[in-house]
């Protein structure tokens, strides 16, 4: 009976999936359409697609940093699952692997570095990961990064600002050049001489947002004057008070120092100290601190600069009110299409290979956008989807336009709008995909993993990641993850070689192709050992050659794992001539050399 | 897109280049985006961008950071250090740079360098490019002198297989490196680390005999022959490039001139132990071989805080480094073709009472420079009282024409224009700067 039961469940199973999908492909939006209506405005002809396992192999290195895994390419393009695009690029998002790669963007957009004084080790791209991992919405990272209080170990947003000290006239450069894209650098010292309309008092007025905090490392006595409306400020901050202010707190130190400090001992001085020892960095938040414009020969100065939003509109503040919220709730308002624009701008780089505008950091008056209707409609989405990136990421890569094909001749190079450039890896794809597929291939999982792709497509689909993510950990000795390594990179580092940039300057990556990289995939130790150490005792090279008695099976392996193709009958032909006893002898070196020549191969080295 | 009424050239150039070439974009990434002319410029003829010239080599020492004039080559009452006499006559400099002292004569001192860039991207963009960073809004793929140095001297010499022309040491921010417009040959070779300059020569790991080396390259080959087929994308070509450059100068018997480790004891000595040190031997042998452009740039000097400290650190391992460099180029004879240059982005403020520490100061500070037929022993230009600016009567060279200069006096016309990756015409030297006499 039960045995019956059991079949019947069996039988039906096929049959509900089916009715599934024919139920859930009709209620399905097909967003993505909308997109390709406008984008078509740009292109003279359709477009064609490339094919299916290049398509899963970009969309695995733009999602996840990583080669796909095992014969994952050739699974999808076999698959007639008519949602297999949509169900893979859902499992992507919500891996690890995204939030991983994507806060190492953001890491670099931010100047994130792994190991800082006074910081949480790795505390900033924690922070950043866990927050794309959880699907949360990019203004709200914006807003609690902007404004952020607190222990860094608590309210780990707060390294946005522990990056500069806190320093206003710091924030006030990279906040504008991160989020608005106006760089406002030169107008610290004197009037922008290029764009007159921005002064020295303007970019000091920006500055005036984030003048009401202050940032302490080492110890601070935080309740120094609790309990008596006191400002507790350091003595390099207290000009930057109200003139009657300024008194108050100058007198009041004053007899703090006489009838409290000046009456301890050495010893009792250091116990203090200790006492009120801070394990990070923190911020704090003090209403009344301003800051003042420098007195210059030429110009009035001296006085507390009122807060200008940068584009020159004024906010309403009432007194002692948190400046940093109102900024925060300038900048990403829904009529102020341009924070989202700058942000889109980035990741639709990314995906598609050209920009609306360049450089992303500095749109002014001579910025000429292309295909601007794309970029108006991409925002009216990225609105809908409450500032999503993985939404905004899930929109964009199920489009037609961004499966278009490379090009296959020299006419159609030049046209990245119609069809895809071809890419370099970054390091960080770079380094994983060698990983992935060399030092992990004893492992059988990676090479035998059968991807099995759910039938139940979910009508509302949750973004939001599973599983631990990979992060920086001073201990970690066994690394395998480009997002385990500290940033930035030692020079001899092969994340360095391959331009992961010092994080001084906002994305400060080397896109620019060098020899030393070439010298580096030839002979350097990353893939020296990948293609010595292949084809071991224990290694799934081997035990496929057992079974198959053939060097062509075993030599197609790492074209699947590092290509996701079979070899090509020219190519075949190659490896047999270059056996001296034939297809049924096991010859390690043949394998491994293969393997070199697939790590070097144009094909391996770009997302195409 | 649509092209303005009013006539505007850069607009009207950027849209049309976008009509024209179906979006090519304006590059500042060269991994994204087109390059139309990157591996056949529209040759450019030698004779029209040289200049008649002895000089083979530039070796440029960059200053990062703001060299504090006073505290180092302009002697003022409130240097932070003591005075010393140098091969001038009648010149002194100071302690920090003693040892380079004795060699001074052989070199112009332009004691009046100035320019209005206080800020560090911005005035090194200046330094290494001659034009002012908001000059070149428009022009995002300037590139740096070193690489169009590299490029010109390029025309009048028979194509040859791949070896850096442009060589870079210590650090590489902004420009450094940077070859714009030019190919991508002018690009920047960089030395990361002076004990091993060379790295991926031969296999780093595992054994390998020539053959199997031949063999796998022919693996890889045919891979790559096959894949170009059917896909053709402008960075596969870049790459295809460099590879074919990378083999090239894994194979030049030029590369030992990176190894200063065959150097007599004595001479390696003599350079110290410091990487500055290794770097400057190493500059010399590159200038044995005639190639364009060295830069080394040394930072650490922005003392806004520890002055006095900070600058005896970093002068303890460089000021040996330099004189040892002027001395052999000296003795070799190479100083008939090879021109030295020693800058900074700007000096650093002079009046700061007690203070251990020194900000941006722009408005004047000193470079040196000599070689080829740059005069010997002359001082060009006088600071003020204090060091704050030039005197009145002194005649002053803004950095566009610090550089123009450069360019004149090593075979390089800058007043030529060349195109851009969108045909814009673009002045070697700025414009607006002047050759001068030195």
């Amino acid at each position: 009976m039960i045995a019956k039961l059991r079949i019947l469940l069996l039988l039906s199973i096929p049959l509900l999936s089916a009715a599934w999908i024919t139920l859930s492909s009709a209620n399905v939006d097909f967003e993505s359409e909308n997109l390709d209506k406008v984008y078509a405005k740009y292109t003279k002809s359709k477009l064609e697609s490339t094919h299916d396992s290049n398509l899963l192999r970009r969309l695995s290195l733009h999602l996840r940093g990583t080669i796909p895994d095992g014969k994952e390419s050739l699974d999808f393009a076999k698959s007639n699952e008519t949602e297999k695009l949509r169900l893979t690029s859902i499992q992507y998002l919500k891996s690890p692997e995204f939030a991983e790669y994507w806060a190492t963007k953001l890491g670099s957009l931010f100047r994130e570095q792994t190991n800082r004084r006074n910081e949480v080790y790795g505390g900033f791209y924690n922070y950043l990961a866990s927050s794309l991992h959880d699907n949360k919405p990019y203004d709200q990272m914006v807003r609690e990064m902007l404004t952020a209080d607190g222990d860094l170990e608590k309210n780990p947003a707060g390294h946005f600002f522990a990056r500069d000290s806190a320093d206003p006239l710091q924030v006030a450069e990279y906040v504008g050049r991160v989020f608005y894209a106006k760089r406002v650098g030169c107008a610290r010292c004197h009037d922008d001489k290029f764009d007159k309309s921005f002064t020295q008092r303007d970019y000091y007025a920006i500055a005036a947002f984030f003048s009401q905090q202050f940032y302490r490392t080492n110890w601070w006595d935080e309740k120094r004057f609790e309990g008596e409306n006191i400002p507790n400020i350091p003595n390099e901050d207290i000009e930057n008070l109200p003139l009657k202010q300024q008194k108050i707190v100058k007198d009041r130190n004053r007899e703090w120092d006489q009838t409290f400090w000046n009456k301890k001992s050495k010893e009792e001085r250091q116990k203090f100290t200790e006492k009120h020892k801070l394990k990070y960095g923190k911020l704090f938040y003090e209403a009344n601190l301003g800051i003042r414009f420098p007195i210059k020969d030429d110009k009035p100065g001296g006085d507390l600069v009122q807060p200008k939003f940068p584009d020159g509109t004024i906010p309403e503040i009432k007194p002692g009110e948190d400046r940093r919220k109102v900024f925060v709730d300038w900048l990403v308002a829904k009529e102020n299409p341009r924070f989202r624009k700058v942000i889109i701008n980035r990741i639709w780089k990314e995906l598609m290979g050209w920009a609306f505008f360049t450089p992303e950091d500095d749109w002014n008056s001579g910025t000429v956008v292309y295909a601007e209707d794309v970029l108006n409609h991409i925002d009216q989405v990225f609105l809908e989807k409450n500032h999503s990136i993985k939404e905004l990421v899930y929109y964009i890569v199920n489009s037609q336009a961004y499966a278009r094909r490379t090009p296959a001749n020299e006419d159609e190079k030049s046209n990245h709008i119609h069809f895809f450039p071809s890419r370099r890896m970054d390091p960080d794809q770079l380094m994983n995909s060698i990983v992935k597929g060399t030092l992990e291939v004893d492992q059988p999982k990676w090479l035998f993993s059968e991807r099995r792709l759910s039938n139940f497509f979910p009508k509302k689909i949750d973004l939001k990641g599973k599983g631990a993510l990979r992060v920086p950990d001073k201990d970690q000795k066994d690394i395998k993850f480009a997002s385990q390594m500290e940033r930035p990179p030692r020079p001899n580092q092969f994340l360095a070689i391959f331009g992961s940039g010092n994080r001084t300057d906002v994305d400060d990556d080397h896109s620019e192709i060098t020899i030393d990289q070439v010298l580096t995939l030839m002979n350097g130790r990353l893939t020296g050992k990948a293609a010595w150490d292949f084809g071991g005792k224990d290694s799934q090279s081997v035990k496929n050659f057992e079974a198959s008695k053939s060097m062509s099976s075993v030599v197609n392996d790492p074209f699947i794992i590092l290509l996701g193709r079979e070899m090509k009958e020219k190519e075949r032909a190659l490896l047999l001539s270059n056996l001296p006893k034939g297809d049924g002898h096991f010859e390690r070196q043949i394998l491994q050399d293969w393997v070199w020549a697939i790590m070097n191969s144009q094909e391996f080295l770009h997302v195409n | 897109m649509s092209i303005k009424s009013s006539f505007n050239r850069k607009e009207f150039l950027q849209a049309s280049a976008a009509l024209l070439a179906g979006f090519t974009i304006p590059r500042t990434d060269l991994s994204a985006f087109s390059f139309s002319d990157l591996f056949s410029r529209s040759t450019d003829a030698a004779d029209d961008l040289s200049l008649p010239s002895p000089i083979k080599t530039v070796i440029f020492i960059n200053m990062e950071g703001g060299m504090s004039h006073v505290d180092t080559l302009d002697p003022k009452k409130n240097s932070a250090f003591g005075r010393v006499s140098s091969s001038i006559r009648n010149l002194s400099v100071l302690e920090p740079f003693q040892k380079t002292a004795k060699h001074l004569h052989k070199l112009s001192v332009i004691r009046s360098t100035y320019s209005e860039d206080g800020d560090h991207g911005m005035a090194q963009h200046l330094l290494n490019t001659g034009y002012r960073q908001t000059e070149t809004v428009g022009i995002p793929d300037l590139p740096h002198m070193g690489a169009m140095i590299s490029y010109v001297k390029s025309l009048n010499q028979k194509p040859s297989s791949y070896f850096p022309r442009y060589v870079t040491m210590g650090g590489r921010n902004g420009k450094i490196g940077d070859p714009g417009y030019l190919k991508v040959e002018h690009a920047g070779f960089h030395v990361g680390d002076p004990n091993k300059p060379l790295s991926n020569i031969t296999p780093s790991w595992g054994k390998y005999d020539t053959d199997r080396i031949l063999r796998r390259e022919s693996f890889l080959d045919t891979l790559n022959t096959e894949y170009n087929q059917e896909n053709h994308s402008l960075n596969l070509d870049l790459w295809d490039k460099m590879h074919v450059a990378a083999r090239e100068f894994r194979d030049s018997d030029k590369i030992s001139s990176f190894d200063w480790s065959k150097e007599k004891e004595s001479v390696i000595k003599s350079y110290g132990d410091s990487w500055q040190g290794k770097s400057m031997l190493m500059a010399r042998k590159l200038a044995e071989i005639e190639v364009p452009f060295i830069q080394i740039s040394i930072g650490g000097w922005d003392t806004h805080d520890n002055n006095k400290s900070r600058i005896t650190k970093i002068m303890s391992e460089t000021d040996q480094g330099i004189a040892a460099l002027l001395g052999e180029l000296e003795s070799t004879g190479l100083m008939k073709q090879t021109i030295f240059m020693l800058s900074s982005e700007f000096g650093r403020t002079p009046d700061v009472g007690s203070r251990d520490g020194r900000d941006h100061h722009p408005k004047v500070w000193t470079t040196l420079i000599g070689g080829g037929k740059i005069s010997r022993g002359r001082v060009f230009g006088e600071t003020d009282e204090k060091g704050e600016k030039a005197v009145k009567s002194s005649p002053v060279m803004h950095v566009r024409d610090l550089i123009a200069s450069l360019y004149s006096y090593a075979g390089v016309n800058p007043k030529k224009l060349i195109n851009n990756s969108q045909d814009r015409p673009i002045a070697i030297a700025n414009k607006a700067s002047k050759v001068l006499e030195i």
